[in-house]
């Protein structure tokens, strides 16, 4: 289990130079997309996959996992200082955050978040190392059935938690998952190429996830009516009031429970799990200020609950192969082009990689506290930035990126187009998560499903035959159900801003 | 009272990708990054045509350091050289 020899490998493999340079390059590239409004880890991951080929697969996850959780330390700074949110997963923070900034306590508002969300971190790493290897070996069990069942639940759950319209959602994975059948099939003929030789390999992921979520973003930011914000660009020093420290502690203490657990869950992660932790907080929030005027718990709580979920989104991608979002489904790409399998078996066949990555995330967090604490000033000054400056930087960065990939200038119109595609979709409520983890899941639910119907001989009880099937298929069908009703009685719309 | 951008902002971003696509093997990174940070500016409600020059400039060079010289990757510069 969290055997000592595990660690020992652990940490051996996570303190080596190169690996150590690349876990301080995540988090500190990291805290910056946090702090900069416009972008985000998934654009930023999307951006930097083709750079991490020159990485080993170890290195690389390191690096990317580093910007994930890091991007949860550096959102704080900007909901705090001017109420605008670098991260969908700080928004909760610019409630108390800027209320306790605008009181004169920047300072000390900006040291519970860093500290709200080292707490938050370490502790969802410890869990994600404990609970790996029990739920690898239950998902060792799994035949192909069960992983159809398994990556369909997936499905479903990724989309009844989504941004918006339930339906909509499902649209957008359906999409996803039609768009992946494009390339070639099982036999090997081609499928839905339109004669088009590029296309044979598929639609390249790249191109989909950058146009469809990096230029969609940027021209959305674009349009959208420009408010000035109010800046609190100075940072003041201030020491926290008596009592505030155990409240502190507390909140951070139930976020980071709450955060473990939301995050685990596909669909979950650190949006949701901030928006549910201050729901919590405030039947917890005591003290001489109420949540929404700086009370120190509506930072402590979101903030250790949004980096808590961030770490135990590994577990379900490391130990099942299921990636619970589109940061994870990015991660799950990227691991397979290195050509690491993500699945139960990869803890076993590279145990180098994955206890490297779970010490590589407790040391990052320990570096995050560290760059957060004394380089707030930094941040604050970065974030005066003009978008002018930043999006066309962006722009050339992914183009030549995407070009340098492949060298295709073919891939540079996908990604216009689906940057086109991704805009309109988005004016009318269609998120592009859905779709990009309908894409990344086409492929191994097609395989699955064939060597399942293989196995039975065509047979489509085996999926109600096998045990663990029955049970996700049941519970996949719930998750739908519960979601589908309530549109056919009314309106509903669910708030979970995670996949931007 | 703020301008409406209109079709500006999309125009912009996609004309600059395109743009991207056409002249990087017909003309080289450095013209091919410079126009396309020039295009992709005039998207923006702020636009200064200076700072967007001067941008251009710098972004180009910090592409050419960052994909040749670092990453080792064979572009080229500029077509003809």
């Amino acid at each position: 289990m969290l055997g000592l020899d595990n660690l020992a490998l652990g940490f051996a493999t996570a303190l080596t130079p190169g690996n150590l340079l690349a876990c301080l390059t995540g988090a500190f590239i990291g805290t910056l997309i946090g702090v900069l409004p416009g972008l985000g880890p998934v654009t930023t991951i999307a951006l930097l996959l083709p750079f991490t080929f020159s990485l080993s697969p170890t290195g690389a996850v390191i690096m990317l996992a580093g910007i994930y959780y890091g991007a949860q330390y550096g959102g704080s700074v900007t909901a705090i200082l001017i109420n605008l949110p670098g991260e969908a997963s700080s928004t909760i923070t610019c409630l108390d955050g800027h209320a306790m900034a605008r009181q004169g306590r920047s300072g000390l508002a900006l040291s519970v978040a860093a500290i709200g969300s080292f707490i938050g971190g370490t502790v969802g790493t410890v869990l994600l190392a404990v609970l790996a290897v029990p739920l690898a070996s239950l998902a060792a069990r799994f035949e192909a059935a069960d992983y159809t069942a398994l990556m369909i639940c997936g499905l479903v759950a990724g989309v009844t938690t989504a941004q918006g319209s339930v339906l909509k959602a499902i649209a957008m994975m359906i999409s996803g998952v039609l768009l992946g059948l494009i390339g070639t099939d099982a036999t090997g003929e081609a499928r839905f190429t339109l004669g088009i030789p590029e296309l044979r390999d598929g639609i390249g992921f790249m191109p989909l996830a950058i146009g469809m979520f990096g230029l969609a973003e940027i021209i959305a930011t674009l349009t959208s009516p420009d408010d000035r914000p109010v800046m609190w660009t100075r940072v003041s020093t201030s020491w926290p009031e008596p009592g505030e420290t155990r409240r502190v502690a507390a909140a951070s203490l139930r976020g980071t429970a709450l955060g473990s657990v939301l995050g685990v869950l596909p669909g979950g992660g650190p949006t949701m799990a901030s928006f549910v932790s201050y729901a919590v907080e405030r039947k917890f929030a005591r003290g001489s200020r109420s949540l929404g005027s700086g009370a120190v718990e509506g930072i402590a709580g979101p903030e250790s609950a949004n980096n808590a979920a961030a770490q135990t989104a590994f577990v379900p991608l490391l130990t099942l192969g299921l990636p619970s979002g589109a940061v994870m489904a990015l991660l799950l790409s990227a691991l397979i082009v290195h050509g690491i399998q993500p699945g139960p078996t990869v803890i076993a066949k590279e145990p180098a990689l994955f206890w490297g990555l779970v010490a590589s995330m407790w040391i990052g967090n320990v570096m995050l506290l560290v760059l957060n604490l004394p380089l707030v000033g930094l941040w604050a000054r970065l974030v005066r930035v003009p978008y002018r400056l930043l999006y066309p930087t962006t722009l050339v960065l992914s183009c030549t990126g995407i070009y340098a990939l492949s060298h295709s200038t073919v891939d540079l119109v996908m990604t216009a187009l689906f940057g086109v595609l991704g805009y309109l979709l988005r004016t009318r409520g269609f998120r592009a998560g859905p779709l990009l983890l309908g894409v990344v899941l086409s492929e191994p639910i097609e395989d699955n499903l064939h060597r399942a119907l293989l196995f039975s001989d065509g047979d489509l009880t085996t999926f109600v035959t096998h045990p663990f099937s029955a049970v996700l298929l049941a519970i996949a069908g719930l998750m739908l159900l519960s979601s589908v009703l309530p549109i056919l009685r009314q309106g509903r719309t669910m708030l979970s801003p995670e996949d931007r | 009272m703020t301008r409406h951008p209109g079709l500006r902002p999309g125009l912009a971003v996609i004309g600059s990708v395109l743009t991207f696509a056409m002249l990087i093997e017909r003309a080289g990174l450095i013209p091919a990054v410079m126009l396309t940070v020039l295009i992709a500016s005039s998207g923006s409600r702020d636009l200064r045509v200076r700072d967007a020059l001067v941008l251009a400039v710098c972004v180009a060079a910090a592409m050419s350091l960052l994909f040749v010289g670092f990453l080792d990757q064979p572009f080229t510069l500029v077509a003809g050289f």
